[in-house]
Order: structure tokens, then sequence, then C-alpha cells
């Protein structure tokens, strides 16, 4: 003996309900794909020291003093003080280094380096020296940078290219002969030498040691 | 005086379904006492009340024996009571046993929704 039942049917909520919790959905949805990310603004500009310097000078346009201010004297100092009016973020040498400085650190990821201590010490050094240059810091010294790529090098030699000792430690007393400035053309040539033999020794050690002679 | 039983097609009440355990068996063969199809299940006849299924609507197969043809455009229809067929829900089938294609000829044919007083009793004693 069979037994069929009813029931009433359970109530279903209101289709515009339904409908309105679509579109708050899909407006959310929209929200967070189509918002501007903080990556696509553009960056503030830095300061740029020329922008800097005036609102430090408290003397008057076009008088005397400022006169003599815009035109010193010619001394022994000059030099020194041209190079740290000249913003290191316009220097040949800075640009040029922070062209090597991925290479130098795709080098120490190669898996035969990026376990060695040393290697990745020197590799922290180089990147903390070379940041302060990529972040445009008017102050930042480039001797820290340029010393450190050959510090790198130079633990690369010591942990698979033994072969290669003379030209690392070369390398790193050239890097310590620099002044770190690029301002005349003597310390340009001093410079532009070094990142040669830096790089020319990066682009060795690029091979495999077994490939190094 | 108990109130009489009002018995609606379940296509009417759009405010009813199914229970839970309750095949909805419409659109399944009706098959008899020696496994031969006789009909299909069209429609539910319902107390909404009791809230139970009373009778299975059947439409007859055409060309059974002994059964007179339908007028045109209709069906020969016939009314089973739920309490004296057997629901096979795996094989999706309803057995009436008392019922065979050469015998169903003389059960009584359902030709209108309106329920004559002594229709209950005719299919009760076609059944037995």
């Amino acid at each position: 003996m069979a037994e069929l039942h009813i029931q009433p049917k359970k109530s279903a909520p209101s289709p515009w309900l339904l409908v309105v919790l679509a579109i708050i959905v899909l407006a959310l949805a929209a929200y967070f794909f189509l918002r501007p990310d903080p990556a696509d603004t553009p960056p503030v500009p830095a300061a740029t020291p020329a922008a800097s310097v005036p609102a430090t000078d408290t003397l008057a346009p076009n008088t005397p003093a400022a006169d003599a201010r815009a035109t010193p004297p010619a001394d022994n100092d000059s030099v020194t003080r041209q190079a740290a009016a000249q913003p290191a973020a316009a220097s040949p040498t800075r640009t040029a280094l922070l062209e090597l400085s991925p290479t130098l650190t795709q080098l120490t990821d190669r898996p035969d380096l990026r376990d060695d201590a040393s290697v990745r010490e020197q590799r922290d050094n180089f990147t903390s020296a070379t940041a302060r240059l990529a972040d445009g810091d008017p102050q930042a010294s480039l001797r820290p940078g340029l010393v450190a790529a050959a510090s790198l090098l130079l633990a690369i030699q010591q942990k698979a290219y033994p072969n290669l000792e003379a030209e690392a430690n070369g390398l790193l007393r050239q890097a310590n002969s620099l002044s770190g400035r690029d301002a005349t053309p003597a310390e340009q040539t001093l410079n532009k030498e070094y990142l040669a033999q830096l790089s020319e020794l990066a682009n060795t050690m690029s091979y495999p040691a077994r490939d190094v002679l | 005086m108990s109130s009489p039983t009002i018995v609606r097609r379940m296509r009417d009440l759009p405010d009813f379904e199914m229970a839970p355990n309750s095949p909805d068996v419409r659109g399944w063969p009706v098959r008899g006492g020696d496994g031969q199809p006789l009909g299909t299940v069209d429609e539910l006849l319902v107390d909404p009340a009791a809230r139970a299924v009373l009778y299975l609507n059947v439409v007859l197969e055409p060309g059974l024996p002994q059964v007179p043809p339908p007028p045109p455009h209709a069906d020969h229809r016939i009314l089973l009571p739920v309490a004296a067929v057997n629901i096979d829900t795996e094989g999706q089938s309803i057995f009436v046993t008392q019922l065979r294609r050469d015998t169903v000829a003389t059960y009584p044919p359902f030709v209108d929704f309106m329920l004559p007083p002594d229709f209950e009793a005719a299919m009760q004693e076609a059944l037995g």
C-alpha cells in the first residue's frame, strides 16, 4: 500500500531581493578589480637639490651679496665644492653602476653561488649601497656602491673562480682608490676605467667556472 | 457531519510540492499484474487538507484490448487510488497487480474531473 504526501512549498526569497544582491556583488567586484592600483599612480618626483638650495638661501636675488655668492672666488677647494654641489643623481657612473646592479644580483642567484654565506653578505652590502643611489638620494656617495661591487666579485671569485684571484684583488684595490665623486673629468675617467674592469670581470664570471681558464 | 473531501489537481496547487520521500510519479509508466504497461501517470489528484495524494490520473495506452477508442482529441483515462498501487521508486514504475491489459477495459473510465458520488465504490468494486 503506497502513500504519497505533499507539503506547502517553502517560501522563496523575493526575486527582486536576489537581483539587488547580485547588483551589490557585481558592484563590489567591479570596485575591487577596476580601482586604480597604487602602483599605477605616477611617483612623486624627488625634490632636486636645485629646488632645495634656494629655500635655505636667505639672500635676496639681484643684490650684491647674492652676486658675490653666485660667483665665489676660485681656490683649491673649488673642486670639492663643485662635486658636492653636483647631484649624484646626474652622474654617469651612478647610472652605469645601477645598470650593472641587476647583472651582479642575478649572478649571485646562480645555484653554485647563492648558498655561500660570504657571497650573500657581499650581495646584501651591494644592494644596500646601491639602494640609496637608486632612490636618488643626493647625499649618497658613489664609493660604497663601487667598493661593494668589487667586494662582491671578490667573494664570487673566492667561491668559484680561483684562477681570477689577481683580477678580483686588483679590482678591489682600484675601487678603494676611487674618490667616490664623479665631478671632474679625471674622476670620471677613473670611474669609467673601473666600471669597464668591473663589467669585464662580471662578464667573465657569468660563464660557468669550468669554462673560465 | 464531517466536511466533504475536496480533491484538487496537483498542477492547480502551485503552493504545494511533493513531500520528501514521496516521488513525483507524473510521467511514470503504469504496469499491470503481468508487468505489461497500461498507461502513464498524467496527473495527481490530491487532498490539500490531508496533504496526501489520493488518486493517480492515468492516460491509457492506445490499442488496449476491448478498450473503445477515445473521442477525437481526447484520451482514455482511469483513476487509480494510491492505496491500491505499488510504487517502484528505483524502476520509476507504478504497479497495479489487480489489472492487466486484457482486463483494464472493465475498469471504470474517468471521463470528467467531477467525481460522481458512486465513482469511488465503482473503482473499489473493479479492483476486487
